[in-house]
């Protein structure tokens, strides 16, 4: 069926989009990929090649239908509009939905799943004989029990924690297709939410060439495609978000008023962009009643359901916190290996380039990012701020539209080679999250799947070399201060009128930068570039898949090496025995310090450098440990975390591995630091 | 665990792929190019598996000398005018040439230790002797056409010819001489009487092929390819797709040159097989036991110094014996069998053997230096369980000719 929908699609793509030439040699550029891989597998077979099989079907089929969106971009002969770009993705989506459904519904899904359930065969909210009656419903999800904070009624009914917007917009779906229809609601606003996205696009004055370019890498491309085949309210919060921008912005109140009341109204946390977002739209009075409704109405209605109007959110999380839980929040969404945009979404980093160049922002671009500036405040300082247990990046998704016209602005400034670059990354994310939908839920334990498969085929620590703000380390650290450097670079370049002419890393892209030339307050006192600084500048960015692979190999030969720090619970340790703590399904996990757990005759290998370390554990009764033929007492630390010194004892035979063995009792081991 | 010869030479294959780079400079092409070079650290890095990670490797490369020669011959007339410097001979363009010379030198230059260069050198100028001959403007007037299908050709001569096979070093070379010397027999003054001459060579080549013995079938289809020019453009999409694909095998790129029919002859393992390991003189017999209850077995033989041995030769004989003492004999015979190390480099041209029919696909070697084992699979079928199975070597074979019995299959129980 996979099979047949990856052809189907393939077919359909490019008669929707492209016309004339470019169709027939779309077309024939598809049948050559088919062949070509044909033959391939044909010889892999010969060769005896180990890969896996569907993953290999899941890269075939990405690769083959990526053919059409690439001729969409790049060649004239196209048949475009927003309405076009609904039906393309649209298709993509159908494609996605059945390679999601590899493995049963995870996170908060089945829960809005249930709710749907419930309103479908029972009419309320009330989920008691939908656990009850678990083992018998189409979920798919025999072992759900109520989320820990669940709300209860007054006579004992059990509640979901989720708001119930979502629920009944997906109850037709629900009720005509099951689970499959329920996705397919969801993709519907993804559809729609690519639509509209082209629209807005347009209407900030973004080239038509430019929205086709980028177009697949928004629509299909990640955090969007993930949330838009699965059931969570981030894409149609997206859709609603950017509705109600455009209405503020083409001075329809209709449009964004009831686009704020479905923003709200899915997840009350939204209220934050909703607050904002009215605070610049209100002209009248009139509007101001209705946008107080607007407001009121999700608070009464979570107040009817839960007993409590902020749902289980409570004020006190609007307190800031920390300066370092805003530090882990903020740069932990841009460079996080598992949960930020530069690993997990690329496109967008742009965007967050743009924020240095606000004055030559798209309008649009100015008026979303302020409207979510409260909510970002809001969301950075909480410890689950990268998404919790669900696919990356699922707080910021609804900003997602925003963030792709900042990118968009600055799209054709790139270098080709940044761009490749990008687009490449991108298509490995999707494809690895199509054919590993359960890898898309990443555990929060520091690593994120590009180090945890390098450290495991290497048996080294690759996965130091990833910022990690989950479990922050040195490149977190240093991955901040460049970010840093490179904004305040941008930004005085911006404000000094060098941006255009002689950005260190952008060069002019033609009539797109003409544009923002022209509208620009700054830009008209910018000098234009010279033909030797353009020269100089392509030069550069020409080469940025060379610098790439410059940094690759020098991360490779690093990365083999072994760390000052070594995690125990990390996939660079070979475990014989022993289990992860805290375990696997822990609720919060991301709170924890995680370790390993040995006991008596279990064993660890690691990487580890010569010479004396500091050993940090936890053990209620003490434990002894063996590391290179010295044998260490482990003091009973009780609940909190003890410390000892060890020698790894590492020799020149060894390659540099440390064996470490329990002798007697059991332990924590949580991390070994080298002095 | 990067032990392979190929992994050994990724810096040169790098290299390569950044002259593919230079060669399309300045186009919308060069930065897809050169993400061939850290797709091909990310291959090297993350894939354990030796044979999946060579593919990769290959199919990397591929694409990028693929873009690379699209990109060239996209707008040719401006690339020459481009490119050609003043007083340039012929029609064919820098980019060209260092696009032949990057792809004759992954097929036929690795591993670099076992390269004899001189004869390499023959063969890479009269590589691109050939293209210069087969790209010259084809009127005074009209503007230079342009083709990947040219470099489709050359490349295919230039993986086809042995080098330790004499005077056939200088095949690109003879081709070169036999397409001018149509262009000046005056063949050339039309385009269809052009085609015509031409389809009629590539038919009596493939003829030849047809009839000739399996080591020279390869250089005559090669050949062919030269005189098909019009039509291999003609079929583009699936021409060259086939072509890239098989470029990609260059990190077996001696299954390219003497071996590419495998994965028509490959026959999986897919009952239980015992090992035999044992070598027959002429005349000898080993008697094989097999478990109850089977009426089918596939034995697999190769020979030692079997190699000048023709096709259909029979070199040995499958006995069995069934439950109702009905025998079924089943002959042996080269193109069941090869020797084996037919195959080898330095044997295959002088081999008279076929790629055995039924093979087992043993792949050995890299690079150029890739081989298949001789080896191939013979059935034999009783109507009722076997109750004695029995290999006979001929009786004629060489005092020094062995056939080795290295398995015996059946059905899975």
């Amino acid at each position: 069926m996979k099979l047949a929908l990856f052809i189907v699609a393939a077919l359909a793509m490019p008669l929707l989009a492209l016309r004339a030439r470019a169709l027939w040699r779309c077309l024939s550029t598809q049948l050559g990929a088919a062949i070509a891989f044909a033959i391939l597998w044909a010889y892999g077979r010969v060769l005896h090649v180990d890969i896996d099989p569907y993953l290999a079907l899941v890269t075939i089929g990405v690769g083959i239908l990526a053919i059409p969106l690439a001729f969409l971009a790049f060649a004239d002969e196209v048949r475009w509009s927003a309405n076009r770009a609904f039906l393309i993705a649209a298709i993509g989506y159908a494609v996605m939905i059945p390679l999601q459904l590899r493995t049963p519904i995870d996170g908060d899904e089945p829960y809005y799943l249930m709710m749907s359930e419930s309103l479908v065969r029972d009419h309320d909210l009330d989920l008691t004989n939908q656990y009850r009656e678990i083992a018998h419903s189409d979920i798919g999800r025999p072992d759900l029990a109520p989320q820990p904070g669940d709300p209860r009624g007054a006579h004992g009914e059990q509640y979901s924690r989720h708001e119930p917007f979502l629920p009944i917009l997906m109850m037709p779906g629900y009720a005509l297709g099951g689970v499959p229809g329920a996705l397919a609601v969801i993709a519907l606003f993804g559809a729609l939410l690519a639509r509209s996205t082209v629209r807005f696009l347009e209407d900030e004055g973004i080239e038509d060439a430019t929205t086709r370019a980028l177009f697949p890498l928004i629509a299909f491309g990640p955090p969007i495609v993930f949330y838009a085949t699965r059931i969570w309210p981030e894409v149609p919060a997206a859709f609603c978000f950017l509705e109600a921008l455009r209405g503020v912005r083409q001075r329809r109140p209709a449009r964004w008023i009831t686009a704020i009341f479905a923003l709200v109204l899915l997840k009350i946390r939204f209220g934050l962009i909703a607050i904002v977002l009215l605070a610049r739209a209100l002209r009248t009075r009139k509007q101001l009643v209705i946008a107080g409704a607007v407001v009121a109405v999700p608070l009464v209605v979570a107040w009817l359901i839960t007993g409590n109007p902020m749902n289980t959110h409570s004020w006190q999380e609007l307190i800031p916190g920390g300066p370092m839980s805003y530090w882990r929040g903020l740069f932990g969404l841009v460079l996080d290996g598992a949960g930020g945009l530069l690993f997990q979404a690329p496109l967008y980093v742009l965007a967050i380039v743009a924020l240095a160049r606000w004055r030559e922002m798209p309008e649009g671009f100015r008026l979303g990012i302020s409207a979510s500036l409260l909510y970002i405040l809001y969301l950075v300082p909480r410890s689950e701020w990268h998404g919790g247990w669900s696919p990356p990046l699922r707080y910021i998704v609804v900003l997602m539209p925003v963030l792709a016209l900042g990118s968009a602005a600055l799209w054709e400034r790139v270098g080709a080679g940044m761009r490749a670059l990008i687009a490449g990354w991108t298509l490995m994310l999707v494809a690895h999250g199509a054919a590993f939908p359960w890898r898309l839920f990443h555990l929060a334990t520091g690593e994120n799947f590009v180090g945890e498969a390098l450290s495991e085929r290497w048996h080294s620590d690759f996965s130091r070399l990833m910022p990690s703000f989950i479990r922050p380390n040195l490149a977190a650290t240093v991955g901040s201060v460049l970010l840093i450097v490179v904004l305040g670079m941008l930004g005085i370049a911006g404000s000094r009128g060098w941006g255009v002419g002689s950005g260190v890393w952008m060069f002019p892209g033609g009539s797109n930068l003409r544009r923002i030339l022209h509208h620009s307050s700054a830009a008209p006192h910018s000098p234009l570039p010279t033909p030797h600084s353009r020269s100089a500048r392509r030069a550069m960015m020409g080469i940025a898949p060379l610098l790439f692979a410059a940094l690759l190999l020098a991360a490779f030969t690093y990365g083999r090496r072994p760390a000052d720090r070594v995690e125990f619970e990390d996939a660079h340790v070979i475990h014989s025995g022993g289990e992860l703590f805290p375990s696997e399904w822990t609720v919060s996990r991301f709170l924890y310090q995680g370790g390993w757990v040995v006991h008596a005759g279990d064993t660890l290998s690691f990487l580890a450098k010569p010479g004396p370390s500091t050993l940090r554990y936890q053990s209620r009764s003490g434990a002894t440990i063996e590391i290179g033929g010295h044998a260490f007492v482990l003091p009973p630390s009780g609940a909190i975390y003890g410390y000892t010194m060890i020698d790894a004892g590492i020799n020149a035979g060894s390659g540099g591995r440390a064996q470490l063995r329990c002798l007697d009792g059991s332990a924590n081991l949580d991390w070994m630091q080298h002095d | 665990m990067l032990t392979t010869p190929i992994d050994v030479h990724l810096p040169l294959v790098i290299a390569l792929v950044l002259i593919c780079a230079w060669t399309v400079r300045g186009t919308r092409w060069a930065a897809a190019v050169q993400c061939a070079v850290p797709l091909l650290i990310v291959a090297m890095m993350t894939l354990a598996d030796e044979r999946g990670r060579l593919l990769a490797y290959g199919v990397i490369v591929a694409l990028a000398y693929g873009a690379a020669a699209m990109a060239v011959y996209a707008s040719t007339a401006n690339v020459e005018e481009r490119w050609r410097p003043a007083g340039w001979l012929g029609g064919v363009s820098p980019p060209e040439i260092a696009l032949t010379v990057v792809g004759i030198v992954l097929l036929r230059w690795i591993p670099l230790h076992d390269v004899r260069i001189v004869r390499e050198l023959v063969v890479l100028a009269g590589s691109l002797a050939l293209l210069f001959a087969m790209r010259r403007r084809r009127d005074a007037a009209g503007p230079a056409g342009g083709t990947p299908a040219f470099l489709i050709a050359v490349l295919a001569v230039a993986v086809a010819t042995p080098v330790r096979a004499g005077m056939m070093t200088f095949l690109p070379f003879a081709l070169a001489l036999l397409v001018v010397g149509l262009r000046s027999l005056g063949i050339s003054t039309s385009t269809s009487s052009r085609n015509i001459a031409s389809l009629a060579i590539a038919v009596i080549l493939l003829l030849g092929a047809c009839f000739a013995r399996y080591s020279l079938a390869t250089v005559y289809v090669a050949s062919a390819m030269v005189f098909l020019v019009p039509l291999i453009d003609r079929i583009r999409p699936l021409s060259h797709a086939t072509a890239v694909a098989v470029f990609a095998l260059w990190p077996w790129s001696g299954i390219i040159a003497r071996a590419l029919p495998i994965a028509r002859n490959y026959t999986p393992l897919v009952g239980e097989a015992q090992p035999v390991s044992r070598a027959l003189a002429a005349g000898e017999s080993l008697p094989i036991a097999l478990p109850p209850h089977v009426s089918e077995a596939t034995v697999t033989t190769y020979g030692g110094y079997f190699e000048r041995l023709r096709s259909g030769h029979v070199v040995g004989a499958i006995e069995a014996k069934d439950q109702r003492g009905r025998v079924t004999v089943r002959p042996i015979r080269i193109g069941d069998t090869a020797d084996f190390g037919f195959m080898r480099r330095e044997q295959f041209f002088a081999s008279r053997n076929p790629l055995p029919r039924f093979s087992p696909g043993e792949i050995r070697g890299y690079g150029a230096n890739t081989w298949v084992v001789g080896a191939g699979r013979t059935t034999v079928s009783c109507a009722s369980d076997i109750v004695s199975l029995r290999v006979v070597a001929a009786g004629d074979l060489h005092a020094q000719s062995r056939l080795a019995v290295d398995s015996v299959e059946y059905p899975k129980r």
